[in-house]
């Protein structure tokens, strides 16, 4: 018994002994399932897993939305920035620790990348993207905040730099060129890399896009150094231009070419697209279809009224031009893009399951689908399969060839340099997929409604800014147009708040017309509302409260707001 | 043996608006906020037509626009179509235990079944559990111990949506907030409502799918003790815990059907069909060793302990999915098409512990204790890995005094307690919270040559210093028991201090990228107490009563955080300084609702709330800096702009109260729970009605400012973008105060004269409610537990059970 006793006891201590002799290191416990930092950067394959990260950068498919903020479209509710209802934010707003989460991301590989030793071009490929996209970043935030801080090395919790002031947006802009010209040289060309990469030309393209805005920008707000960004802007251009292999779509049918250009089902073998956002059935699919359709929004009149009529004069200028009573027979009578834009009777609708194709006879008022009766139908399939909610497969532009010949259009033009012969390679040939005839230097009329800028400009300069809007109406460009041309004062005119005009003949045609009229017959969409007051302020977005609270070196914030 | 059968319902039970009210309602909010009538004259005169009409006319009409889409005109209140008033659960439970004179035992069997709630779909939760512990004196010194249990549930849900929130899915079967009541259920021809456009919860409990969850949690613990001298024990024991939970997914595609019959369409949320297994593999084990050591020397009474204790938890989980069932109805891995998912998790964490313990009494009179503990955990890096907490406290048993005596035949017992500690915390995010990871997505939304590619990111910033929170605590206590034990209570006062609590860091400016580190960085400082008290009486041999009352309360204070500029806000979330109590609610003063336009153009400046035009019927703030402008100031506490301190989140007065009798075979007990004191913040559309034109208002949100109805609750109702009423504020503060009879009991034992007939020792019958009645100051479809309305709610529930003991 006595035996027992001590030979369990013994063993009891013992086992206690030796748990505890193996004790720490139990509780030396590492991941086991993600990444640590120190474990990565061995090789390029590691670099360009990491680069891939920023193609979350590139917008999509935008619905109908993307000119949304703008003279050109007419929500069916009033949008806050425009009509000067938002207040500077207490947080967020566009400066949220989210939003630099990416130029973060950019610093963080540049600070590590040195560390993997491979192949030197694949390495700079790598290098290239990263830089282009931190180009990128920035380019939002000075289109959004103008000064903003410069910074490409890692950030610490205990880094000084966090607290520094805002760089001007020239600096900014400086070496923002610096990584777009590091990623142009680096970038590969489309034909070496794999559909839906970030290539050279699409680098450039977003060049020319950049340096015009910041070129513009300068001009009209007054603020000098803008002449060299013009010729950065028009050589980017002229280099896709002449190197790109690219050209304005056409199948020859010039009364739906320019609508049929939009719900492509596959844009990677399209010779106008730069860069496709490539959508694939159960893979990736998008929602313009079914978002155009239930759009709550429409074209405003004021954007109607920029197109010209189909003998290339505007409306107050075309001999015999009188508007007609039905909307349909006043589409045959201008510029085909609209036809092509806008519904109409000739615009397929929908095919429905038996065949037949349904055609809207009347503009649509009802404002769950279009406020204005302008229903624009651009990203809009008849395929009944492509308005199944979020299941549309068809590509969508990420950069548009027809985008790089107007920026090299306007950037000439406001070198004092477009000549026939820049306009017969850019604005004409966007003509002639419509069949429209040409634009000529001397541009031979002046246009009643021309539209007020706040300042006058000379014809050729309002001419293209007109072939612009028409062309890109609905992508997304007209809000930084606003802004960089500083045209706040477009927003006042009163038909950017109005529909369509409605003459007595076509209300007879509605069984219902329940919508309110102006005298002058457009259709109201706010009926509380006439007028929009512009404030200059709205051109920058202020930084919120609790930014400027912690560091107060980034004040004063911008113009107008307190 | 026991069983019991109860009739469970939901404590609330939120009533839909009906369909005209709807309408109009929304037509109102509709041009307030600077529209139209939402529905037109003819879209209302059909809601009107079938609300007062049901049975002649139709709950749908063909859109104007759109002539193969239909308008609904329904009534339908959807949270009554889709979830049951009553359910049933009944749970039974069969123990036996025994013992000799060298060996114990005790076993059970449980089971438990709760009905479902859902009324369009079987939904069931079942709990199986086995218990079983035996304890044997193998010989005089050495005791073995065996410990079982073993709980298996199974969980049947319908998939709802093809979300990995889970709150989405059961929202997509269970309630969700943008269903009109307009919406019939079915349309005219039989098929289910919705046209792709709306989600229609019927349908999704019934076609959308299942989820069944199964579980499978066994506990084997084993221990020996060991007594190799009269007063010297030693404890080894060790547990193994494995829990696996396997759960299928099976979602299902459906068809919607539009008003042209050949027009059908996919419902978005659940396609493509699909089949998704998860299995959950976690392993949980604890090592205990201790020994002590009782020893008297005349009236000195020592104890000594020691030991040492280890934990280790890790987890594993994977999961397989494929999309595109060949069939709709069958849900397997290979009888499928569509793209391939799968991922893997795995982490683990383990902690230590070595510990001692002096125990020292006088006579039973006076007491000490002494504990230390030197703790480490692997989620801390090495350097900061151990900290030693000890703690130390001493009693007094006053009523053992001999100048007590004179007081002894009332006061039969009082003691106080004094005592000091500390202990150690290991609460950070995380199992490997020091240690910076990269994140990776393989399924990026953007493809490249046909496929999703894949990247690897930054995570967030980690502090390399992180260590335990330390958690001091002082306690000044009494306990008593007089007048022959009936009257017996005991009182704790305490401050506790928590030390290098892990929060957030400071703010930090937002281009940093990334928010601020976890780190040790905040101290808190909690003060409170506890009553309990209780008096317990036999009448008579056959009537015997005891009531008994809880009480605490506690307030908190934070007391060292790096925000220098005492920001009142991070982003939406409240922040931490130094003199911040915690729970504390800044908000505007309300002075009223605008009554007319000259009251809001004589008022102070409120653009900064909001831009727009503010109308008679919206919020009118009151300008506590009278500056003439009504702001947020800087957001700090020396410039908050015109807010202040409004009230408290966290429950003061927290209590209970139980009372029990006897009289007779009868017993009766019940027991009451409430919290004095408390406001609450409540926000979102549940509370102010419509945030967008996508919401459906409850009841309470009628109550809103028109030109009739000037003394509303709620100022003129606008959606959430066009409007600066819904601003923290003391008119919209809600007591969350209450009291609710938290469980009843009546119950009746047969009388041992006829049980012992039969040789049943014992046989009880009762009858029992839980959460019957709840008094509160919150408006109907909120629970004062939970506040938050959706998913499962607390149920109220009667129960008849029985008990037969052997």
């Amino acid at each position: 018994m006595e035996k027992n006793k001590i030979l369990v006891w013994t063993a009891a201590v013992a086992c206690c002994c030796m748990l505890t002799a193996s004790c720490s290191d139990m509780l030396d416990l590492y991941p086991e399932d993600s990444i640590s930092d120190p474990n990565f950067w061995n090789s390029v394959e590691d670099l360009e897993l990491y680069a891939d990260y920023f193609y979350e950068c590139l917008p999509g498919a935008k619905g109908p939305g993307a000119d949304d903020e703008s003279d050109c479209f007419v929500n069916e509710k009033p949008k806050t920035w425009i009509f000067n209802l938002e207040t500077v934010p207490t947080s967020g707003g566009g400066w949220s620790n989210n939003d630099w989460g990416k130029i973060r991301a950019c610093n963080y590989f540049m600070a590590r990348y040195g560390k993997v030793k491979g192949e030197e071009s694949r390495i700079n490929r790598t290098v290239a993207l990263v830089r282009f996209f931190r180009a990128w970043e920035y380019v939002e935030k000075v289109k959004r905040f103008g000064d903003v801080p410069w910074y490409e090395t890692e950030l610490q919790v205990g880094s000084e730099e966090l607290y520094k002031g805002r760089d001007s947006r020239k600096t900014v802009f400086t070496h923002i060129l610096e990584d777009l010209d590091f990623a142009i040289g680096h970038l590969p060309g489309p034909g070496e890399t794999k559909a839906g990469n970030m290539h050279k030309y699409a680098a450039l393209a977003f060049k020319s896009r950049a340096c015009l805005y910041e070129a513009s920008f300068r001009k009209y707000h007054g603020l000098g150094d803008y002449e060299e960004l013009y010729r950065e802007a028009a050589g980017a251009a002229y280099r896709v231009m002449q190197e790109g292999g690219y050209d304005v779509w056409s199948t020859g049918n010039p009364e739906s070419d320019y609508y049929q250009l939009f719900i492509q089902e596959d844009l990677v073998s399209n010779c106008e697209c730069i860069l496709p956002r490539i959508y694939i059935t159960k893979l990736l699919m998008q929602n313009n279809t079914r978002q155009m359709e239930e759009s709550y929004t429409g074209m405003s009149r004021a954007m109607f009224e920029q197109y010209l009529c189909a003998d290339g004069l505007p409306a107050g200028v075309s001999p015999g031009y009188r508007e007609a009573a039905m909307p349909a027979d006043e589409l045959g009578k201008r510029d085909p893009r609209l036809s092509q834009t806008i519904d109409n009777p000739s615009l397929p609708f929908k095919i429905l399951s038996d065949g037949t194709t349904q055609y809207n006879e009347l503009p649509v008022i009802d404002t769950k689908y279009c406020t204005t009766g302008y229903y624009v139908m651009k990203y809009h399939s008849p395929d009944p399969e492509q308005w199944n909610l979020a299941q549309s497969t068809l590509d969508v532009f990420i950069f548009r060839y027809a985008e790089v010949l107007l920026n090299y259009a306007e950037a000439k033009a406001e070198l004092g340099e477009c000549d026939q012969e820049v306009l017969d390679v850019t604005v004409n040939r966007l003509r002639d997929r419509v069949d429209m005839p040409h634009l000529t230097e001397t541009v031979g009329f002046t246009d009643p409604a021309w539209p007020d800028y706040g300042y006058t400009l000379l014809p050729l300069l309002y001419e293209i800014r007109r072939e612009r809007a028409v062309e890109l109406v609905g992508e997304g460009f007209r809000w930084d147009d606003i802004v960089r041309w500083k045209a706040g004062k477009l927003l006042e005119a009163p038909k950017s708040l109005l529909g369509m005009k409605v003459s007595d003949e076509l209300k007879s045609k509605y069984a219902d017309f329940n919508r309110e009229l102006t005298d002058d017959n457009y259709l109201i969409v706010y009926p509380d509302r006439s007028t929009r007051v512009w404030d200059d302020k709205l051109y920058l977005h202020p930084l919120p409260i609790d930014e400027t609270t912690m560091n107060p070196n980034l004040l004063p914030n911008n113009p107008g707001w307190k | 043996m026991s069983a019991n059968w109860a009739v469970n319902s939901p404590t609330r039970k939120p009533e839909y608006l009906d369909s005209w009210t709807f309408a109009n309602f929304h037509n109102l909010t509709n041009r307030n906020s600077g529209g139209n009538d939402y529905y037109d004259k003819n879209y209302m005169e059909h809601i009107y037509a079938y609300y007062t009409d049901p049975k002649h006319n139709l709950p749908v009409f063909i859109d104007p626009s759109n002539p193969n889409k239909y308008l609904y005109c329904g009534n339908t209140d959807w949270i009554d179509e889709t979830v049951k008033d009553r359910t049933l659960m009944q749970q039974y439970t069969v123990s036996v235990n025994g013992r000799s004179d060298k060996a114990s035992y005790y076993g059970s069997i449980g089971f438990l079944d709760q009905g479902g709630t859902l009324k369009h779909y079987n939904d069931k939760y079942r709990r199986f559990n086995v218990n079983l512990n035996l304890t044997s004196d193998v010989t005089n010194w050495l005791q073995l111990r065996l410990k079982t249990v073993y709980n298996n549930a199974y969980r049947d849900a319908p998939y709802g949506s093809n979300s990995d929130d889970e709150t989405a899915q059961l929202n997509a079967a269970f309630y969700g907030a943008d269903l009109r009541p307009m919406m019939p259920v079915y349309h005219p021809d039989g098929y289910f409502s919705g046209q792709g456009s709306w989600t229609n919860m019927v349908a999704t409990q019934a076609l959308s799918g299942e989820r069944k969850n199964k579980e499978n949690d066994l506990w084997l613990t084993g221990g020996l003790k060991l007594t190799p001298l009269k007063n010297w024990t030693v404890n080894v024991d060790y547990t193994f815990n494995m829990y696996i939970l396997s759960k299928k997914q099976h979602g299902k595609e459906i068809l919607e059907h539009t008003a042209n019959p050949d027009i059908v369409t996919v419902f978005p949320h659940t396609t493509p069909s699909r089949v998704k297994f998860t299995t959950d593999d976690n392993y949980y084990q604890t090592f205990n060793a201790f020994t002590d050591y009782v020893r008297a020397f005349g009236r000195h009474n020592v104890k000594v302990l020691a030991g040492y204790n280890f934990e280790k938890k890790s987890y594993r989980w994977f999961n397989a999915e494929r999309e595109n069932l060949i069939s709709n109805d069958l849900a397997a891995l290979g009888q499928a098409y569509g793209e391939k998912y799968n991922g893997s998790g795995q982490h683990s964490w383990a902690t230590m512990g070595y510990f001692a313990r002096i125990n020292y009494n006088y006579a039973e009179r006076y007491l000490l204790e002494l504990n230390g503990r030197y703790d480490g955990s692997s989620k801390f890096p090495k350097d900061n890995r151990f900290v030693f907490f000890p703690s130390v406290s001493a009693a007094w048993r006053i009523s053992q005094e001999s100048f007590f005596e004179p007081l002894g035949k009332t006061i039969d017992e009082l003691k106080l307690r004094i005592s000091y500690g500390m202990l150690g915390n290991q609460s950070v995010g995380g199992d490997y919270p020091y240690i910076a990871t990269l994140n990776t997505n393989g399924e990026m939304d953007y493809l490249v040559d046909g496929k999703k590619i894949a990247h690897v990111r930054p995570g967030g910033i980690v502090s390399p210093f992180l260590t335990w929170e330390t958690v001091r605590q002082t306690d000044v206590g009494v306990d008593w028991a007089m007048w022959n034990n009936r009257f017996y209570g005991t009182f704790d006062w305490y401050t506790r201090k928590t030390l290098d609590m892990v929060t957030d860091g400071t703010p930090l400016p937002a281009v940093l990228g990334t928010g601020a580190p976890q780190a040790n960085t905040a101290d808190l400082k909690t003060i409170g107490w506890e009553l309990s008290a209780g008096w317990r009486d036999r009448i008579n041999k056959d009537f015997s009563y005891e009531m008994s009352l809880v009480l605490s309360d506690y307030q908190s204070e934070i007391t060292r955080f790096n925000n220098p500029q005492k920001l009142l806000f991070n982003g939406d979330k409240a922040a931490n300084y130094t003199g911040r109590k915690w729970g504390e609610i800044w908000g505007f003063v309300t002075e009223g609702l605008f009554q007319s336009e000259e009251e809001v153009a004589s008022h102070a400046d409120q653009s900064e709330i909001y831009g727009g035009a503010w109308y008679p019927g919206d919020v009118k703030y009151k300008d506590l800096d009278n500056d003439g402008k009504i702001t947020k100031g800087k957001n700090t506490y020396d410039d908050p702009g015109d807010r202040k301190v409004i009230g408290n989140s966290e429950p003061r007065y927290s209590y209970g109260v139980r009372g029990a009798l006897q009289w007779k075979d009868f017993d009766f007990d019940l027991f009451i729970q409430g919290i004095g004191k408390k406001d609450l913040v409540l926000s979102g559309n549940q509370f102010w009605g419509f945030g967008n034109e996508w919401h459906v208002p409850f009841k309470h949100a009628l109550d809103s400012w028109t030109e009739e109805n000037r003394g509303a609750y709620f100022p003129r109702s606008t959606y959430d973008n066009v409007t600066g009423n819904r601003e923290t504020q003391t008119r919209y503060l809600q007591n969350g105060a209450y009291w609710r009879l938290k469980s009843v009991t009546l119950g009746y034992t047969l009388p041992e004269s006829l049980t012992g007939k039969w040789n049943i020792r014992n046989v009880r019958f009762y009858i029992s409610g839980q959460n019957l009645l709840t008094f509160d100051h919150l408006f109907d479809i909120y629970d004062p537990e939970t506040v938050s309305v959706g998913t499962y709610p607390l149920t109220k529930s009667v129960s008849f059970g029985l008990n037969i003991t052997l």
